[in-house]
């Protein structure tokens, strides 16, 4: 009886602790979202921080905007394009490192992650020209083969752990019965680490679509990205506050909307589904 | 020996496409960098380009500035990461405690990660204002008194620490758990049976099965802290004076506000050699361990 | 549940998307503003062409315009804005690596006489002089001489003024009159003297832009700077730098000290938090841009509409050095098809454009006399009880060398602004900072071949 009290309590005590650790994380967005929903004379006014009368107009307005709906359509062509090269080219290849027998499997897994880790300050002004001479500058499909170059990294590494996880032995199983290997990836390896497929893809969609500094630089007008847009909102006369927060939280959407989808799998974890030492 | 043919070309058919793709994804503007880092091409001279040879790199021994601006990515880089990993392994704790209320709530977690970086600085540095922003009515309603991050030096390296931290801290969660969520139960069982407090479970069992996960998310967050910039750049612009500016910010002034891109290339070729012995030396750790 | 909760976001996400892809439709007007100047037969009928434009009051009326030069000439302009944190990185990257990507360009004020010293823009000379291009019409001797001025460099016309700005006072009178203040400092002692007065829990004495950049700090700084002392020695005839100068570090610690009357966290404030400030009614008096004016007056936006006034910039010792910064359009050089563009340029910076421009939107800072005279602007601008016009005429003016106007200004004016805000944060001592700051400005001058 007296245990089982204690661990009620023990129970309560750890509910309260996450719940309010959600509520301090969350406070910045709380307070965006708070400012989206204000009239311009009330954001920011210290008096009027919780008590204003709640207006959508922002979210209308953004809604509204022409250009603001093509950065929105544009950066969720350019974050589906790039996921979808990346998986095409990452998922096969982390199936070989883990699977199959590569000599330059360690140099290579380190070569990508190196990749990753080039600040993209360092690639602008070479890929401009490079871009320049190919014509690639304000195209969508040039916007996603740079994203490409990051988003790699993260699939074959978590692609790659997570094939780790399932036993070499299934392959063999498998070859005995006849199957080639291309049907033992296709068939029997894709639908197992299809909670890994998901949150990588979360993941690298998520990298497209928030990148600021690139999407500046090889984009013009017409394939502009949604951070770029937002940012393009500061001027002399000050920030348009209403569009930017409400942009911002439109940004969330889609991907509040994939995590919702996917839920089951975040907790399977990025990476870590087959970490077990 | 069919098989073997057959496996040998199928390696080909999956990896190549990848390292193809990779590889002039990078060594092609790479090379270029490096080419222009002998240069001293200045975009407003254009006309003035010469070859220099090691003139950009022997100035990076001259410069005033290059020692602060890598003690303070450093910094940073300590900081930040220590702050993401502790706050991130704290929470995948926490959320992996089996109470279904707790694990409702998972996915709302990786709200901050899911922001642009960008428009977190731009967020971020308003939110900060003591008088204008949304943490000063928090603190006000706690009955806590105000505080100014952002105005000093001290005070800006903790705001921009503390932003990245609340920004990335998630994606150690993500990993954490997932790692925590795969552990065997058996030797959680055998240490309840052996009468272990929770204490000592937590270090003698748990984390060390946590170690290679710990690393993974270790390394990443070392790669990708270097690359501050977004909330630099909104947040303090570098300043107060040079408080801020870490290598990345540097090579942004250098390169676009000085135009001086063969001396910012030369920053950013050290600055990768630099990251690249870093990145080496943790992931070899990451293969040994395992 | 939840599946049928997040049907419902994505179908209404796509029919947010959807319903309203819909393009708004453009008013047609009846008049055409702006043909007068622009060639009879629409010659280039069909040409598309490109403006990379600063997000702000003179672009976004200018888009809004756009129709009738469209409908005039037959042409397509798209325009471009980016905002006052990225426009300077696109604009450098795409001008410098020489491409044909964009026709017109608009100049951020500090960077014209880099852009032209670049030859990033090409010379507008042959057609102002060229009757062909340029009717009569057009009067660009009606501009302010000195705007005219700053967009050309060695005798050559690069660009034209489309938006003159300068600095003024601002203050709020309920404040004053509560502290039983006589009227507007007008020396930066007497700014600082009313500062001590007036700083309280409340209120904020004064905010100004602290975040170390030309566009920021520098922007009031260099008032001060000039009315004590100069950043050269005497330009332009010696142009070693002059940052260790007592009078100038007494203008940084001025600087420093009038900061300790403004409100926490200055030191990273962009021209963001001086607006919301002041327009939240938080400080008592701000120097900053006569164009943002109309803000503190728009009670759709400000809690301070009635308690703000204007007064002239305060002066140093050495005299009254007002701010004047000119943004300008031009040619880019590697544009395919200048003749068009410059139908555009000549329309854009019209008098009847201008005159519309400031009739549909805030945008006062005009820059030409025939639209600072007409009684339509006068009426409108009449801010502040009709003060305001005459002070902002006065001002722009006054011509004074605010900042020399040489191509190395953003570079070095960054490493001041750099020192200056290591100052404000207490980091170095005055001395200290523009003691680095002189040998870093001295290293930029001589490898820029001013001298040896």
């Amino acid at each position: 009886m007296e245990y089982k009290s204690v661990a009620y309590i023990k129970k309560a005590v750890l509910i309260m602790i996450t719940i309010g650790g959600l509520f301090a994380i969350l406070i910045p967005l709380i307070w965006l979202f708070l400012i989206s929903i204000k009239s311009p004379l009330e954001a920011f006014r210290p008096e009027s921080f919780w008590v204003f009368t709640p207006t959508f107009r922002n979210y209308f307005d953004a809604i509204s905007n022409p250009s603001i709906r093509r950065y929105f359509v544009n950066s969720f062509v350019v974050a589906s394009l790039s996921l979808a090269i990346s998986m095409i080219i990452g998922v096969p290849a982390a199936f070989a490192f883990s699977k199959l027998k590569s000599r330059f499997k360690n140099f290579l897994l380190v070569y990508i992650v190196l990749a990753r880790m080039i600040p993209p300050m360092i690639f602008i002004i070479p890929y401009f020209i490079l871009y320049q001479r190919l014509n690639l500058i304000n195209t969508r499909i040039g916007l996603a083969v740079v994203y490409t170059n990051f988003n790699v990294a993260l699939v074959v590494w978590s692609m790659w752990t997570f094939f780790n996880e399932v036993p070499q032995d299934l392959l063999e199983v498998a070859r005995i019965d006849g199957a080639s290997i291309y049907q033992i990836f296709y068939k029997i390896f894709l639908p197992l680490s299809a909670p890994g497929l998901t949150t990588t893809a979360i993941i690298c969609f998520l990298m497209s679509w928030n990148e600021f500094l690139f999407a500046l630089i090889l984009t013009r007008g017409a394939t502009k990205t949604i951070p770029v847009g937002i940012i393009d909102l500061i001027s002399y006369e000050g920030v348009n506050w209403g569009l930017v927060s409400s942009g911002a939280i439109l940004m969330l959407l889609p991907m509040l909307l994939f995590a919702h989808l996917s839920r089951k799998y975040i907790v399977k974890g990025l990476l870590g589904g087959a970490l077990k030492g | 020996m069919a098989l073997r043919k057959e496996e040998k070309r199928a390696n080909a058919l999956f990896s190549v496409p990848m390292i193809i793709v990779i590889g002039a994804l990078t060594i092609i503007p790479l090379t270029y960098m490096v080419y222009i880092s002998t240069t001293s091409w200045n975009l407003a001279r254009p006309w003035g380009t010469t070859f220099v040879g090691w003139d950009n790199y022997s100035y990076l021994l001259k410069d005033p500035d290059l020692i602060q601006v890598i003690l303070v990515t450093l910094y940073f880089v300590i900081f930040c990461v220590a702050g993401q990993m502790a706050l991130g392994l704290g929470i995948a704790i926490l959320l992996h405690a089996n109470v279904k209320t707790i694990s409702k709530t998972r996915s709302l977690f990786i709200f901050p990660m899911v922001l642009a970086p960008i428009i977190v600085g731009l967020v971020w540095k308003i939110f900060l204002n003591p008088q204008l922003g949304g943490l000063a009515a928090w603190l006000n309603l706690l009955g806590l008194p105000t505080v100014s991050l952002l105005g000093s030096a001290r005070g800006a390296v903790t705001a921009i620490i503390i932003a990245s931290i609340w920004e990335w801290f998630p994606f150690v969660m993500l990993i954490l758990l997932g790692a925590l969520e795969s552990f065997p139960e058996e030797p959680f069982e055998a240490a309840h049976v052996d009468g272990a407090s929770s204490t000592q479970i937590f270090w003698h069992i748990t984390l060390p099965l946590l170690k290679p996960a710990l690393l993974l998310a270790l390394s990443f967050r070392v790669i990708e802290s270097m690359k501050i910039f977004p909330l630099i750049f909104m947040m303090t612009g570098g300043g107060p004076g040079k408080s801020t500016s870490s290598i990345d910010y540097y090579a942004y002034l250098n390169g676009f506000v000085y135009l001086d891109i063969g001396y910012s290339s030369a920053l950013m070729v050290i600055m990768l050699i630099l990251t690249s012995v870093l990145c080496f030396s943790l992931f070899r750790s990451l293969f040994v361990s395992r | 549940m939840c599946r049928k909760l997040s049907v419902g976001i994505m179908v209404l996400l796509l029919s947010i998307f959807v319903v309203l892809g819909t393009t708004a439709a453009v008013a047609q007007a009846e008049t055409v503003i702006g043909e007068d100047v622009l060639q009879a037969g629409r010659p280039y009928e069909g040409t598309t062409l490109r403006f990379i434009s600063l997000n702000y009051l003179y672009s976004k009326a200018i888009q809004q315009l756009t129709p009738h030069f469209e409908k005039a000439t037959g042409m397509k302009v798209e325009i471009e804005l980016y905002g006052t944190e990225d426009n300077f990185i696109k604009q450098v990257s795409e001008l410098s690596m020489g491409g044909y990507a964009y026709d017109i360009v608009q100049v951020p004020p500090f960077n014209q006489p880099q852009y032209m010293a670049a030859g990033w823009l090409s010379p507008l000379d042959d057609y102002l002089q060229d009757s062909r291009f340029t009717p009569s019409a057009f009067d660009a001797d009606d501009f302010f001489k000195v705007g005219m001025e700053f967009g050309s460099r060695e005798g050559i016309q690069y660009t034209l003024p489309i938006f003159s700005a300068t600095i003024l006072y601002y203050y709020r009178t309920d404040v004053f009159d509560k502290y039983g203040i006589a009227g507007p400092a007008e020396t930066f002692e007497e700014l600082l003297d009313i500062s001590k007065k007036i700083q309280s829990d409340e209120i904020a004495a004064i905010v100004l832009r602290g975040k170390p950049s030309i566009e920021q700090n520098m922007w009031p700084f260099g008032l001060i700077a000039r009315g004590y002392s100069s950043f050269f020695k005497d330009y332009p005839d010696d142009l070693h730098p002059n940052l260790t100068d007592p009078n100038f570090l007494k203008a940084a610690n001025l600087w420093k000290e009038l900061f300790q009357y403004g409100p926490p966290g200055i030191n990273t404030f962009s021209h963001e938090e001086v607006i919301l400030y002041a327009q939240k009614g938080l400080a008592a008096q701000w120097i900053d841009g006569h164009p943002l004016a109309g803000l503190f007056l728009d009670p759709e936006r400000s809690s301070v509409v009635g308690k703000v006034a204007v007064a002239k910039t305060p002066r140093g010792p050495k005299g009254w050095f007002p701010a004047f910064s000119e943004h300008g359009i031009g040619i880019a050089r590697g544009s395919l098809q200048k003749d068009a563009a410059w139908e555009f340029i000549k329309w854009a910076s019209s008098k009847e454009v201008l005159l519309e421009a400031s009739q549909i939107s805030q945008y006062l800072a005009v820059t030409r006399r025939s639209v600072f005279a007409d009684p339509r602007f006068r009426e409108k601008y009449s801010y502040f009880g009709g003060t305001f016009l005459d002070i902002s005429n006065e001002t722009l003016q006054a011509r004074s060398l605010y900042f020399p106007p040489i191509p190395e200004w953003p570079t070095v004016g960054h490493v001041i602004a750099r020192a200056l805000s290591e100052v404000t944060s207490g980091i170095k001592s005055a001395q200290d900072a523009f003691s680095g700051a002189n040998s870093t400005v001295d290293r930029i001058m001589k490898s820029a071949g001013y001298y040896k």
